[in-house]
């Protein structure tokens, strides 16, 4: 079956099932929102980690400001005139995201460029930083337009809910679309090429530094739209939301699901939205739990649940970086 | 001039002269060996030719414009292409698309291409399976096609790397010793392949080999290195006969 035709069969079903959703008690369709934005996430990082073999630790970042500048355009949108109901609020949705994401993007091509020559363990320190930056300015932004409260600094930022079934699970489908259709071109074995060897990817005249910067720009702007799809969600985001353990968790995500494996990665971002949840009942317990649950799990699947590239591998490759012979 | 020339070149490292004042010239059609005992800087040379090193001193030129502090990539899209020493393939990919790599920079398909998918899309992509089943077969390799790279035979995992530098389309084709961990008859084979290549590709070869013997027997000229210098050039038969090599190769072997 080509694939446009799958793609509007899985959205003819998404839409089906979204009018089911009323019913669905409010708790859980909180952790079904959570996973689709979690989809959206972990297979934009899988990327940039999975596909492109690089090493990102600040995906939240680029989700942060993707929610800040949705969440800052809505705002203006609905105080200056337009409504958020009906059509008008589909307008202000998908112009917010589509700021955000692109506004996130642009933030991307401007770490990448830069950082994206060093390599493994560097580039992680340095998106991590910048994962660190963000949280900081956001935590020190708080103006005022015709007396309402943009950023709100540590407070935190009320933003008007957008977000729905349909829009989460369709933007999900179409990063997975996009990520698969890509990778599985010709074109697109260049992404495995610089993970794979990027100085054998070079001598067969790929530009690794651009696929890498490629990649990161489109999975910061994947990011972004996420962002902004959870920010419309829970209407209410404060800088906590987007701090590094945000992106740790996502990385777990995409090691777990099996670097560059993007059904692996579907799987472990459903897994690992559901399991904090279905833990509460431990209050206390729950992320010690939680994290001896990832070591079974990465103990007894290093390849992770569908990947062929080993974390060791993975790692072992990390470690030695690329002398030429 | 349409081919390779190496311009007084010298590559150092640090105190290290690996390559010092080299001076050479391939033409279009030529099959040239390039041998020396074990660090005499060979792939150095290769290193330098494609960008991998820029040379400490001197200039590379190719089809008459110099490619010095050029990147890999855009000397390989100017028609440079090599193999690796140590076996670079991809680990993670099948036979097939390992070659397929090498169409990625000039597929016309790029991001928005791949994502929409339209007729356009799938033509070029047949027609790209076309042309690496071609490769594969000359190399009689098709049998291997779906199989994963890196579970090859040893032998084949070496001729897939002459493919896929091929299937770049190069002028100039840099086999850095494609016959070592080979065993003679297969050695041998390689040789009568690597003759082949250069007639039916219509291409230049220079070709690194530790076994003098062997690139006697296919080579029409021989650049012999010894600790980074130029110590000999000419024919086999010269080559063969030259005292400074026979020097240099008997000072290894005691
Ligand atoms: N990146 C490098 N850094 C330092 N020394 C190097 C580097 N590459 C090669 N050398 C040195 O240069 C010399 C020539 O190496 P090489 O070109 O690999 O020799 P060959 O291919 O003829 O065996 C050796 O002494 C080697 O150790
Ligand atoms: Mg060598």
């Amino acid at each position: 079956m080509k694939p446009q035709f799958t793609f509007l069969l899985v959205f003819a079903a998404l839409a089906a099932l979204s009018f089911t959703m009323g019913a669905v008690d409010p708790y859980y369709l909180t952790v079904i929102i959570f996973i689709g934005i979690n989809i959206t996430m972990a297979t934009s990082l899988n990327l940039i980690n999975g596909f492109t073999g690089q090493f990102s630790l600040g995906h939240a970042g680029f989700m942060g400001v993707g929610a800040y500048i949705a969440a800052i355009i809505s705002t203006y949108l609905t105080t200056h005139g337009m409504s958020s109901d009906g059509v008008s609020g589909i307008l202000v949705l998908a112009a917010s995201l589509l700021g955000g994401g692109l506004f996130a993007a642009l933030t991307g091509l401007a770490v990448g460029i830069p950082s994206l020559r060093l390599k493994g363990d560097y580039l992680a320190i340095v998106t991590l930083g910048f994962n660190e930056i963000i949280r900081v300015i956001i935590q020190n932004v708080d103006f005022k337009i015709a007396g309402t409260h943009y950023v709100g600094g540590a407070r935190g930022f009320a933003v008007p809910q957008l977000s729905t079934f349909l829009w989460v699970y369709g933007i999900a489908l179409v990063v997975v679309y996009f990520v698969e259709n890509v990778i599985h071109s010709t074109y697109g074995r260049g992404f495995l090429a610089v993970r794979d060897d990027e100085v054998a990817a070079e001598a067969m005249g790929i530009n690794s530094t651009r696929f890498k910067v490629k990649a990161f720009v489109i999975g910061a702007f994947f990011a972004g739209i996420g962002g902004g799809l959870f920010a419309h969600y829970i209407q209410y985001i404060t800088p906590d939301n987007f701090t590094f353990l945000k992106s740790i968790e996502i990385v777990v995500m995409v090691i777990l699901g099996g670097m560059g494996s993007t059904y692996g990665v579907i799987l472990a971002a459903i897994i690992l939205t559901i399991l904090p949840e279905a833990l509460r009942e431990f209050s206390d317990y729950r992320m010690i739990i939680y994290s001896l649950l990832l070591i079974i799990l990465m103990i007894s699947r290093p390849q992770g649940l569908f990947g062929n590239a080993s974390i060791k591998k993975f790692l072992a490759k990390w470690k030695t970086g690329t002398a030429t012979n | 001039m349409m081919g390779l020339e190496i311009n007084d070149v010298t590559m150092r490292f640090g105190g290290l002269t690996a390559v010092g004042n080299l001076q050479a010239h391939i033409e279009p059609h030529d099959l040239i060996g390039l041998i020396g005992p074990n660090g005499a800087g060979k792939t150095t040379v290769f290193n330098v030719i494609t960008g991998v090193y820029s040379p400490t001193v001197g200039d590379v030129r190719f089809q008459g414009k110099s490619i010095r502090g050029m990147k890999p990539n855009e000397i390989t899209r100017c028609g440079i292409s090599r193999t690796f020493q140590n076996i670079r393939l991809f680990r993670g990919m099948t036979v097939f698309d390992n070659i397929r790599v090498s169409f990625a920079p000039r597929s016309k398909n790029r991001l928005i291409g791949s994502l929409m998918r339209l007729g356009g899309f799938y033509k070029e992509e047949k027609a790209i399976a076309a042309k690496i089943d071609e490769l594969l077969d000359f190399f009689k390799l098709g049998e291997m096609r779906d199989e994963l790279a890196t579970s090859l035979p040893y032998g084949d995992q070496r001729r897939l790397e002459i493919v896929r530098a091929l299937a770049t389309q190069p002028k100039l084709l840099l086999l850095d010793e494609p016959a070592a961990g080979m065993n003679p008859t297969e050695k041998h084979n390689l040789m009568n392949l690597i003759k082949q290549i250069r007639d039916e590709f219509n291409i230049a070869i220079l070709l690194i080999e530790h076994d003098m013997s062997l690139v006697m027997g296919v080579c029409e000229r021989i650049l012999v290195l010894d600790y980074g210098i130029k110590i000999a050039e000419g024919t086999p038969l010269e080559i063969r006969t030259d005292p400074k090599v026979i020097e240099a190769y008997l000072g290894v072997e005691e």
